[in-house]
């Protein structure tokens, strides 16, 4: 026993990990190293009722490892704090929907299961077994929580779903970012007791750093999992394949850079990589960590956008992930990144005081782990590899041959290792599913799984402690294997258990340079670990804004006469809501928002060539009037339609007047008199409210009129759709056909609503296009012609008046204030990454051919970009 | 009404830019007339039996809004829906560059690589206006995994084809599996194939089991 110290003391190069095995007996602590120069991080510290639960849990065979979150040092802390005086971080998260969530009775059964209090049980127990109560406590009634830092928001409940779509969006505003954590948690709503976690996400922002939008589902961990969330940093380097030439393959490399919170090992930072972890900044610095028994292997898999797997690898060395990274040939268009970390694990691990101390943050991991890898029926031939495997399996699942442990160092206590996994396997709790796993035999790489499994068989009755030329022989294939020329430790045999997984979408990546992303790994979902999924839309901005002064001159530029910039960024970004937005907000400040649209709808106008598609398209015009509207129109709608709206969401009639969708009793004749009665109100009300309409939105609606008479001078329609398309397509139809959205209903409608609200719309807008219902469109909207008619000529004056402006008109009020260094320094972020495709689009020949004054004006962008450029990073610095 | 078999019904969906025909190219493939007027549609659903492959079929066709204003509504159609067509006008570059965004939203709201999805550019009777060749339709339909042609509305070139194709695509997605698929999301595969790397590591895991036995 003393050898076997020895020997780790040797291997632990920067840790002193104090084995004092009398102390610990007595008394059950947590223990955290603390590397040197490091600030330590208060999430690491434990609570009692986690003590508690080691405390029951805790067995000399269980392996546990401690982890750490990254250790902030004080050099990069000062200059954090520096950094937040002149950064403006942000964060919008909209919450779709989740699905697979647990229903209310399952959740009961684990929570017993799991051995909570006796009192809770208690209560528990009552509550399953009343009739009453059951009825209400058998319901899941879902919402989600959204908490970042001290900012807590949540969305709406949804009844009896198990599969809700709230579809809500929150804007979070970040102090921290580099140790700050988004937690949503999926909570069931109960009316008689307290309410009820569901599942668990964990988003750490640091992973969002390059500020692309993610729309993606996740997966939900259980509510007590940790907020440490495993985390690798790779280097990328792609290119895609050619989209015109398919021999030219395309190619992509990456490389490890940084892992966090997989083991202590790992999590240990140097000062250079902290700060290049902290900036986000790409690093080429080879980062060589101590190798330890505990280093991961990386699987990865690459999936193409026909939905096929192109790359499948596994058992890459984290070392060699590290200092060598991976390329590969692409002949495919690939759509995303499968990352997969796993690891060796011993079966038993000497030093109690860590074992004790840092189980529960892995909880969720050892019950993946733990319901991952164990086979349901064992291979017919230890010689021949099976195709025919179940994927997926649960303890409890496990052969009722019992399967000794290869090897124990005492053993006297072989009973009691096998009644306590017969006891913890029938009891199927995540706690104790790492024991489970401690059951089965270690598994070893393929190349030399024979002899492995020989040497493993003969040294069942050889004490660890034990050296001889069996063990040696083993250490030198774990070597060999490896690829390291570092001295393994001694372990007799060791198990695969998973870290976590996770996916790099390709659109994400930057094309053919290198650039380095954060990825979290998530548990894998398993039949034993499953909490639901949930779909996210996660957008972080992180702009440096400059002193207003900084920006004139770009400000003077995007203002100058004809809008050069302006035209030439609105063909090249993809991005035309978010470039939209900041434009209108700009202009909007500066007084010179009318001008803006104006000239943005007449060239729109000029270059449409067919007058029926007249702003039918998506453009970065009419992108524009409509955020425009929405920012000082929201009053008037919600004054206009937002009585009648509610009216609708309560009325129980039905408006159902499509033949092959009536319900069985319904009359169709009634249902088309409640839709008529509801399109008279929804009309008049509209078309009685254009006092009410800001005069801004007049003075656009104005200007549209007049440029379409003046190119189509004959043509009686054009001037009224060309405005409807606005005021109707855009802003009143949108709002009726989703009110939530425009902030009209605190809820989305049901489904009979929704129906009704889609078919008052339908009329609204074919009276708004001036168009009867055809036999050809759906052929039983017919019986609203009359209607439509009837109100042609009422529309047509409503929209005469909305284009005139008299002089009394209601100035319109903003929905938020409007801070112009904001804006100003999110649209120059926009031109620095569209600079590139901007270049490309004044050289191409294609279009029709620059003006030199378009030339001219391109140039001054790029000095004006430049000169921001140093002005940012010096207040970086 | 004939009754049809659960699997004999097909719903889909229709999908594009605003202004790129996609109403037309229903209403042509519906009642044989090209509509000359245009009128922005909400939603709009229509039914119409056909036939395939010696397979009698009901297509129930929902044709959608193509502002981006209306963008609410695209869950509800996306989550209702069995098979996808995305529509572009050859005489418009920008309704192009859409189709990647509106193939891009599908697959994030199932989940899912293996959606049906056919690519069509409309308005081949305008070729003198095009700006967009059919090699960019093609190849880009290529890299994506959809099936491409290229139609007129106005003069119902290829627009039954596009139709009967479309079915194709959906029973092909659905035929292979070995349990007949739910509409429900829940049964959607999954974005990655875990399952296939789990399988693995299971299989070496049994094998060392074994030989320790």
């Amino acid at each position: 026993m003393m050898e076997s110290l020895t020997v780790n003391e040797n291997t632990i190069n920067e840790f002193e990990i104090k084995n004092d095995i009398i102390i610990e007996q007595q008394q059950i602590q947590s223990k955290t190293s603390i590397p040197l120069l490091n600030i330590k991080d208060g999430n690491t510290t434990t609570t009692n009722t986690i003590n508690e639960i080691n405390n029951n849990n805790n067995n000399i065979e269980t392996s546990t490892m401690s982890r750490k979150s990254l250790m902030t040092p004080s050099a990069t802390y000062e200059s954090l704090i520096r950094q937040q005086k002149t950064k403006d971080c942000n964060l919008t998260v909209k919450v779709f929907e989740a699905r697979n969530l647990i229903e209310a009775r399952l959740r009961k059964r684990e929570m017993v299961k799991n051995g909570k209090s006796f009192k809770r049980a208690q209560n528990l127990l009552t509550e399953i077994s009343s009739p009453n109560l059951m009825t209400f406590s058998d319901t899941t009634d879902p919402y989600c929580t959204v908490q970042l830092e001290k900012q807590k928001q949540r969305t709406r409940t949804i009844p009896k779903k198990l599969n809700p779509f709230w579809c809500e969006e929150f804007q979070l505003e970040i102090s921290d970012p580099a140790s700050a954590k988004l937690v949503l948690s999926v909570m069931d709503e109960k009316k008689y007791s307290n309410d009820e976690h569901i599942g668990k996400l964990v988003i750490p922002i640091n992973t969002l750093k390059d500020q692309k939008e993610r729309e993606l589902w996740f997966p939900l961990t259980q509510p007590q999992s940790s907020k440490k969330v495993p985390q690798i940093q790779i280097l990328f380097n792609f290119k895609p394949i050619s989209l015109t030439d398919p021999s030219q393959p395309g190619h992509i490399q990456w490389k490890v850079l940084f892992g966090r919170n997989l083991s202590h090992s790992l999590a240990t930072p140097l000062p250079s990589m902290s700060a290049a972890s902290m900036g986000g900044s790409t690093s080429t610095e080879n980062i060589s960590n101590v190798y330890t028994n505990t280093t991961p292997f990386i699987n990865w898999s690459v999936r193409s956008k026909k939905g096929d797997i192109v790359i499948d690898e596994e058992g890459i060395a984290w070392q060699d992930a590290l200092t060598n990274g991976i390329t590969r040939e692409l002949k495919d268009s690939i759509e995303c990144i499968t990352f997969t970390l796993w690891r060796y694990e011993p079966k038993t691990f000497s030093d109690d005081g860590d074992i004790s101390g840092l189980k529960s943050p892995r909880g969720t991991n050892s019950s993946a782990s733990g319901s991952g890898f164990i086979p349901s029926t064992p291979p017919p031939s230890s010689h021949q590899k099976s195709n025919d495997t179940t994927a997926t399996t649960t303890p409890s699942s496990t052969p009722s041959t019992p399967i000794s442990p290869s090897s124990q160092s005492n053993n006297i206590k072989t009973p009691d290792s096998k009644t306590r996994s017969s006891s913890n396997a029938s009891t199927n709790t995540p706690q104790t599913t790492p024991k489970s796993t401690g059951t089965s035999g270690g598994p070893a790489p393929p190349e030399t799984i024979n002899l492995s499994s020989s040497i493993n068989s003969t040294s069942s009755l050889i004490s660890n402690g034990s050296i001889n030329v069996i063990d040696s022989s083993n250490n030198l294939h774990h070597h060999h294997n490896n690829g390291t020329n570092i001295m393994n430790p001694l372990k007799d045999g060791y198990e695969q258990y998973f870290i976590g997984q996770g996916i790099v979408l390709a659109s994400h990546i930057d094309i053919e340079k290198p650039n380095d992303q954060w990825l979290c790994l998530y548990p894998k979902q398993t039949l034993d670990n499953k909490f639901g999924d949930i779909r996210l839309k996660l957008k972080y901005s992180e702009e440096v804004v400059l002193p207003l002064q900084s920006y004139q001159p770009l400000l003077e530029l995007l203002q100058q006469e004809n809008l050069y910039t302006i035209t030439l960024l609105g063909k090249v970004t993809k991005h035309r809501e978010s470039v939209s937005n900041n434009l209108i907000r700009v202009f909007e400040k500066t007084g010179k928002c009318l001008y803006l649209l104006k000239s943005l709808t007449d060239h729109e106008i000029d270059s449409t060539n067919n007058p029926d598609i007249i702003f039918r398209g998506n453009s970065l015009a009419t992108k524009s009037v409509d955020l425009f509207m929405k920012l000082i129109g929201i009053p008037y709608l919600s004054q206009t339609i937002g009585p009648l709206i509610k009216k609708i969401y309560s009325s129980k009639k039905s408006c159902e007047i499509d033949p092959t969708k009536l319900e069985k009793g319904e009359d169709i004749k009634k249902n088309c008199k409640n839709l008529l009665s509801w399109v008279k109100k929804m009309t008049t009300a509209i078309l009685s409210s254009v006092n009410n309409c800001p005069g801004p939105l007049r003075e656009v609606f104005k200007s549209i009129q007049d440029k379409v008479v003046q190119r189509y001078p004959k043509d009686e329609i054009t001037r009224y759709t060309a405005v409807s398309g606005f005021i109707f397509l855009r802003f009143f139809c949108p709002a009726i056909l989703a009110p939530k959205l425009f902030d009209l209903m605190p809820d989305h409608p049901g489904i009979k609503t929704t129906r009704s609200l889609i078919l008052i719309a339908k009329t609204l807008q074919n009276l708004a296009n001036q168009v009867e219902f055809g036999e050809y469109k759906e052929d039983f909207m017919k019986d609203m012609n009359r209607f439509v008619i009837d109100n042609m000529e009422n529309m047509k004056s409503f929209i005469n008046t909305l284009s005139t402006v008299p002089a009394d008109c209601p100035p319109g009020a903003l929905q938020s204030p409007i801070i112009l260094e904001k804006e100003l320094a999110c649209l120059y972020r926009h031109l620095i990454k569209q600079r590139q495709d901007m270049a490309e689009e004044m050289e191409s020949t294609e279009s029709e051919p620059k003006t030199q004054q378009e030339k001219d004006s391109f140039g001054k962008l790029i000095k004006i970009l430049n000169s921001l450029d140093e002005d940012v990073q010096l207040a970086s610095n | 009404m004939t009754s049809y078999k659960n699997n004999n019904v097909i719903s889909l969906c229709i999908m594009g830019d605003g202004g790129v025909g996609k109403t037309a190219v229903t209403i042509q493939f519906i009642s044989n007339h090209f509509v000359y007027y245009y009128d922005p549609t909400i939603e709009d659903s229509y039914r119409k039996q056909c036939l395939v492959d010696d397979q009698v079929y009901m297509l129930d066709i929902l044709d959608t809004a193509g502002q981006d204003e209306l963008t609410a509504m695209r869950d509800q159609w996306i989550r209702s829906c069995e098979g996808f067509i995305l529509v572009y006008s050859v005489t418009s570059r920008s309704s192009f560059d859409q189709i990647q965004f509106f193939r891009e939203q599908i697959i994030r709201v199932l989940d899912s690589d293996d959606v049906p999805i056919m690519m069509i550019g409309n308005k081949i009777d305008l070729d003198d206006e095009r700006q967009v060749t059919f090699q960019e339709g093609k190849d880009l339909a290529r890299c994506l995994g959809m099936s491409f042609m290229e139609v007129s509305a106005k003069n119902r070139t290829n627009v039954e084809e596009v139709f009967n194709e479309t079915v194709r695509i959906v029973k092909r997605k659905e035929d292979p599996q070995s349990h007949k698929p739910s509409k429900d999301s829940d049964s959607k595969k999954p974005l990655v194939n875990t399952s296939k790397i789990i399988k693995k590591i299971n299989t070496r895991v049994k094998q060392t089991k074994t030989s320790i036995c």
